[in-house]
């Protein structure tokens, strides 16, 4: 027997609302789901040291791992060096290559220190500052969070007066110079 | 005469060593005190706070502060000393690192003989309680050195005395033991009724009578309507151990991920305990048990020391070592490690110096025997970790527990191949702590550094959003002056 001409419409009829339905669905879905940037960046991101130092050529970790996604060379990175070379190369599945030394060589962790006596208060390596780790106000001392400071050196070169060194990251005595407990029973 | 409950421990370590204990090369010598001519005390490598004036020349107090620790731990001057000089040197911890060494001439041999601090009553309340351990230096003299103030907190019922000392050669807990049980009773009665721990286990191995029987001579009456019990272990080890202890004396594991504190249970060294009766009379942690012993010493001995104690000048009162190559280490012959010549003096967790003829390890590849997997105490398998190590593969090493190795050396102890399976391990620790560390700064220094980003962008947008309504201003201005003008024109 043939199908009736009704039939036919309600078959018809029934697989378009389950086709409209499931598009619907996905597009909910996927404009609810959607991931921000490329995944692949964030994935290169987390392979370099965030030291946001610019030696590759770039303004910081991130802007290079979307160059990196865009086929540049992966051996820019001074701070990260060898083992960021080969993690990223891993991640890539490409051949992993000696650094780049026109970028700079590897240094061991550095960490800026202000000489808080001659800092005039100029505020320029605040600005300069990729990672906000330098802490002060116009005219009056700056001072660094070691701990939050990557070493990148890019607030070296604007300082005036040039009261900022690096010195190694693993250098004791950090400490701090004004003690302010109250004194004990002793004395 | 046995007023508390003793029991023997049913639970049996797995793995573990039943060595030749060593011991009684100083367990029965008498306990000299000793005041070296100079102190040389190491100086934090994390952020700390000096106390005291360092200029040279300076002299400071016995038992006035030296220094805050990033903890905020308070280290007590141990004798009257002329600051001599601040040199760089290394720590003595096993991974040694930078750090300032304080240089000190003893002016006055004796540790404080007045209170330091002002004595507390004999019901301290909690928080004058760890107050006082703060100020007064307390950390833990098992060799962890974790500030003893700061496990005191959360919801605690049981107190573990840890008197196992379990590593061959060590005899320094089981001398405070025995010299110092009523200032132990002394802690556990203030730290039970601050605390209102309902329990305090005792636990010693079946090796130390001697510390047993003071301990029990000595009860105070104050604790005797308390649940107070002592559990002795069979002698081996690692059973003293934190983690080990607590499950051979109260049947629980506790996580690696976890600390004791976090399940309610307090776990103190008897030396701690000690310092911790000495801190309530008003003296802060300035000397310290230790024992110098091993067969290349040439009179092993115990000692009551200064914090800041040359290394060289504990063995020479031991009467040095013999003729010879030897090497000396920071710890017992396992869990100890090889220190150089020039390391600075003794810290508050220094129980024992031991030294033994040098012999060069001679190491031949694994043969899979399977001994190492057999002797782990906390049942890892030393031979798969080390392979994975020697090919640099950390993570596959992590994901096979290594987290969860002591350092205990019992693998190093039973293998014959002789390969260094311990040190292996401590460094791929070691390496795994520098990467989780290098993933955190780099995790804050991308955050900081989108944050700025973000500020940077919206910066830019407020002043053009400021831009363009002045320029809509300054045209809905001109268009008015034009308007007015033609209406003036008509």
């Amino acid at each position: 027997m043939m199908p009736s001409a009704l039939d036919v419409l309600t078959t018809i009829l029934a697989f378009t609302g389950l086709l409209a339905v499931g598009g619907l669905l996905l597009q909910t879905l996927s404009r609810r789901f959607q991931v921000d940037g490329s995944p692949l960046v964030a994935k290169i991101d987390a392979c370099l040291p965030q030291t946001q130092c610019g030696q590759c050529g770039h303004p910081g970790c991130r802007p290079y791992a979307e160059a990196i996604a865009a086929g540049e060379a992966i051996n820019k990175c001074p701070p990260g060096g060898a083992e960021t070379i080969a993690a990223l190369a891993e991640l890539l599945g490409v051949e992993a290559m000696p650094l780049d030394e026109t970028h700079g060589t590897t240094a061991e962790p550095m960490v800026a220190v202000i000489d808080e006596d001659v800092c005039i208060g100029c505020t320029k390596c605040i600005a300069a500052c990729p990672v906000d780790a330098i802490l002060g106000a116009s005219k009056r001392m700056h001072t660094v969070i070691a701990d939050e400071c990557t070493g990148c050196d890019l607030c070296l070169a604007p300082c005036p007066v040039d009261c900022i060194t690096l010195i190694p990251r693993s250098r004791p005595a950090n400490r701090i110079s004004t003690p302010s407990v109250g004194r004990l029973a002793h004395d | 005469m046995t007023k508390y409950a003793t029991t023997l421990s049913t639970r049996r370590l797995p793995g573990g060593l039943s060595a030749p204990d060593g011991k009684g090369l100083t367990a029965q010598v008498p306990l000299r005190p000793l005041t070296p001519e100079t102190l040389r005390i190491a100086l934090p490598t994390e952020r700390y706070m000096p106390l005291a004036a360092w200029s040279i020349g300076s002299i400071i107090k016995a038992g006035a502060p030296l220094f805050m620790t990033a903890q905020g731990v308070i280290q007590a001057c141990p004798r009257t000393v002329q600051v001599t000089q601040l040199v760089d040197g290394m720590t003595l911890s096993s991974i040694p690192e930078r750090c300032q060494i304080l240089q000190l001439t003893v002016l006055e041999p004796s540790p404080p003989t007045q209170p330091c601090l002002a004595p507390l009553s004999s019901r301290p309340d909690p928080a004058d309680l760890q107050k006082r351990a703060a100020e007064a230096g307390l950390v833990g003299l098992g060799g962890a050195g974790f500030p003893a103030h700061q496990k005191w907190s959360g919801e605690l019922h049981t107190l573990v005395v840890n008197g196992a000392e379990c590593e061959p050669f060590l005899t320094a807990d089981e001398r405070v033991m025995r010299e110092r049980a009523p200032a132990i009773w002394h802690a556990i009665d203030v730290l039970m009724r601050a605390y209102s721990l309902t329990k305090c286990v005792i636990v010693l191995e079946d090796n130390t009578p001697d510390a047993l029987a003071a301990l029990q001579t000595t009860h105070p009456e104050a604790l005797q309507d308390r649940d107070v019990s002592f559990t002795i272990l069979e002698s081996r080890y690692p059973s003293g151990a934190e983690r080990q202890l607590i499950w051979l004396a109260l049947g629980l594991e506790i996580p690696t991920t976890a600390r004791p504190v976090e399940y309610g249970i307090l776990v103190h060294n008897p030396g701690t305990l000690a310092a911790l009766a000495d801190a309530i009379d008003g003296y802060p942690l300035t000397d310290r048990i230790v024992t110098v012993t091993g067969p290349s010493i040439i009179s092993p001995g115990v000692f009551r020391a200064p914090i800041g104690t040359p290394i060289n000048a504990l063995i020479a009162a031991a009467g040095g070592l013999q003729p010879g190559d030897h090497q000396v280490r920071h710890g017992g012959p396992y869990m100890g490690w090889e220190i150089p010549e020039e390391a600075p003096g003794m810290h508050a967790m220094t129980h024992c110096l031991y030294a033994a003829p040098a012999i060069a390890r001679t190491t031949s590849p694994c043969i899979r025997c399977g001994l190492c997997a057999e002797a782990c105490p906390v049942q890892l398998q030393p031979q798969q970790l080390f392979a994975a190590l020697s090919h640099g593969q950390l993570d596959h090493a992590m994901h096979e527990g290594l987290a969860h190795c002591l350092r205990c050396g019992a693998c190093d102890q039973v293998c014959p191949s002789a390969l260094p399976l311990t040190d292996q391990f401590q460094t791929g620790l070691t390496r795994q702590r520098a990467l989780s560390d290098e993933a955190k700064r780099a995790d804050r220094a991308r955050e900081r550094f989108n944050a700025r980003a973000r500020r940077l962008e919206r910066q830019a947008a407020e002043a053009e959003t400021r831009r363009h309504t002045r320029r809509q201003q300054s045209e809905s201005a001109l268009e008015r002056i034009r308007a007015a003008r033609a209406k003036e024109s008509i």
